[in-house]
């Protein structure tokens, strides 16, 4: 039995299930999480595959502690999707952090991974700073009063229910609810198979934000090369940040990174030209 | 509809639909299959392993080839272990400066193949009179070249096989000692995260012949599984932290035109993710 992972016409990559340990229809998506000998407990949805026990340290922690280091003592963050508790996890690990909104459309992509996914999530859910909201994060952007020092949209790839997550309205919204300084990340998935999807979010976002920059990771599971992160504000600073500064901040906080370091932070925004050109 | 299947790493099978078979064949040391996908274009298996294709190559061998030479400054000799499908020594030709690029190859028949059908990674590489063209085994040339090289370049298989000699601390010995002073050598150690054995074993090697050993990173599409590392070794240290404005200097002299190499990025490649600075530590 094979989970397949379609990511091209031309170019699959499927993992194998060697267990199935949960599939259950979910509010929104059909959810499956099976066991993989590579990367261990492996999360699907609609049957594409958003994260594994094994290598899920790299997405989350790039999509945590990039912000959240870019930032001096952030307080308030709102995660709109990351269901499987990992960006959270890493968001919980900063001191300054006085409350994290998360906003998921689906319960059972929460329900499943406290049940099944405790390696990524650990007990994030059940921390006395976070709020969980069962929303679309579009409606909720729009809807609620709170402001945020980050908001990071960690969500499914630009079909479905993750559609409405790169439209302009969307990201000015976004924009409307950070604080002075605040900053928003998104990710965009690979690039250098779907150059689309960085670079009309790309230029959606740089036309809410006044600062604009494009990271990247190299995630295993992810089969094509960097994943795509965009980083903005509408302040310099999140981008200005000197090592020494990074260096203190990272060691004062109770992280325990497996990828990010403050090196590689910096390392992260510098962009191989086959990049550079997709977001001209 | 055929599919090429990479079955390298259990459980996780990568597959490329062959559009159009152009060679399959057997030579003395290795299978070999040459096929046309719609994504990546000509794509370049041995043994079942993807080894290069037409639209990702870029950066493996940019990677692999501009980085040590712009860190050197001033290379005149370099040597190129295995690298039989051309990519690697046309990056190196590209480089004013070399004199001559000694590619030694196992296998004859990987070299008349991409002549043939891999123009667009080799092109005019090979009819380059810099270009000095040795079939033998890597590890024996090394062992007994008389001449010196300011930067060794190891563009090898996976270490299973005919590739496995290159993995080993013979083989690095013997790379320093036709190193000239202040050389770097450079080598493929494979994906860490699937691969991470490997690229210790390596390091462990190289730090114990070398005055500085490290690695430094590239993400290359056709390979799964993140980050690939390259093995760095020098006995300068200073080489691998060559201050940004040379190595700009260098690269806007050279007039190269890159995909994925930049100064920066190259200075980038050397920070490491915590994973894999653990491996090597």
């Amino acid at each position: 039995m094979e989970q397949q992972d379609v990511v091209y016409g031309a170019w699959r990559v499927q993992l194998k299930i060697d267990r199935v340990i949960d599939r259950r229809k979910g509010d929104h998506h059909d959810i499956l999480i099976f066991e993989n000998r590579l990367f261990g407990r492996v999360l699907a949805l609609d049957g594409i595959v958003q994260t594994t026990e094994r290598d899920e340290f790299v997405f989350h922690e790039m999509i945590a502690h990039v912000p959240l280091f870019a930032l001096a003592a952030p307080r308030d963050v709102l995660i709109i999707g990351g269901g499987d508790g990992g960006a959270l996890r890493r968001v919980l690990q900063h001191p300054s952090v006085a409350r994290v909104h998360i906003a998921e459309i689906d319960s059972g992509v929460i329900a499943c991974s406290r049940e099944h996914l405790p390696a990524i999530c650990g007990k994030a859910f059940d921390d006395p700073r976070c709020t969980i909201i069962v929303a679309d994060g579009v409606d909720y952007i729009a809807g609620t009063k709170r402001r945020f020092d980050t908001i990071l949209i960690d969500a499914t790839d630009p079909v479905g229910p993750g559609a409405a997550l790169v439209h302009a309205a969307f990201y000015r919204n976004c924009r409307d609810r950070l604080t002075e300084g605040g900053v928003l990340v998104t990710q965009h998935g690979v690039p250098f198979a779907e150059p689309d999807w960085l670079a009309r979010p790309f230029a959606r976002i740089g036309d809410a934000f006044a600062h604009t920059r494009c990271y990247l990771a190299s995630v295993p599971a992810n089969y094509g090369g960097f994943l795509a992160f965009t980083m903005a504000s509408d302040s310099a600073g999140a981008f200005d940040v000197t090592m020494p500064e990074l260096r203190r901040r990272h060691a004062n906080a109770s992280v325990t990174p497996r990828y990010y370091t403050p090196d590689i932070h910096q390392a992260a925004f510098a962009l191989p030209p086959y990049i550079t050109e997709i977001i001209a | 509809m055929e599919w090429f299947e990479e079955t390298l790493h259990p459980g996780l099978h990568a597959r490329l639909r062959i559009d159009k078979l152009l060679y399959r064949g057997e030579s003395g040391h290795q299978r070999l299959i040459l096929f046309e996908n719609s994504e990546f274009g000509r794509v370049l298996a041995l043994n079942d392993v993807i080894q290069t294709t037409e639209r990702d190559e870029f950066i493996y061998h940019e990677m692999l080839s501009h980085v040590p030479l712009l860190a050197h400054g001033g290379a005149r000799e370099v040597l190129i272990v295995g690298g039989g499908d051309g990519g690697m020594l046309e990056e190196v030709l590209k480089h004013s400066g070399v004199c001559r690029a000694t590619l030694v190859e196992i296998d004859a028949s990987v070299i008349d193949f991409s002549k043939q059908y891999l123009r667009a990674i080799c092109g005019d590489a090979f009819e380059d009179p810099r270009a000095h063209v040795i079939i033998a085994d890597g590890l024996a040339h090394a062992q007994t070249t008389p001449d010196r090289y300011d930067v060794i370049i190891v563009d090898s298989t996976d270490p299973v096989g005919p590739g496995e000699a290159l993995f080993s601390d013979q083989f690095y010995r013997a790379c320093r000692r036709c190193l000239a002073p202040g050389g770097i050598l450079v080598t493929q150690n494979g994906v860490p995260f699937v691969q991470g054995d490997e690229l210790r074993q390596s390091l462990t090697a190289m730090k114990s012949l070398f005055a500085d050993a490290t690695c430094y990173t590239a993400c290359v599409p056709a390979y799964v599984g993140g980050a690939m590392a390259f093995g760095w070794a020098s006995d300068r240290a200073a080489l691998r932290a060559t201050p940004l404005p040379v190595l700009a200097g260098r690269f806007a002299k050279a007039g190269l035109d890159t995909r994925y190499y930049t100064p920066a990025v190259h200075q980038a490649a050397f920070a490491l993710p915590g994973y894999i600075a653990d491996l090597i530590e």
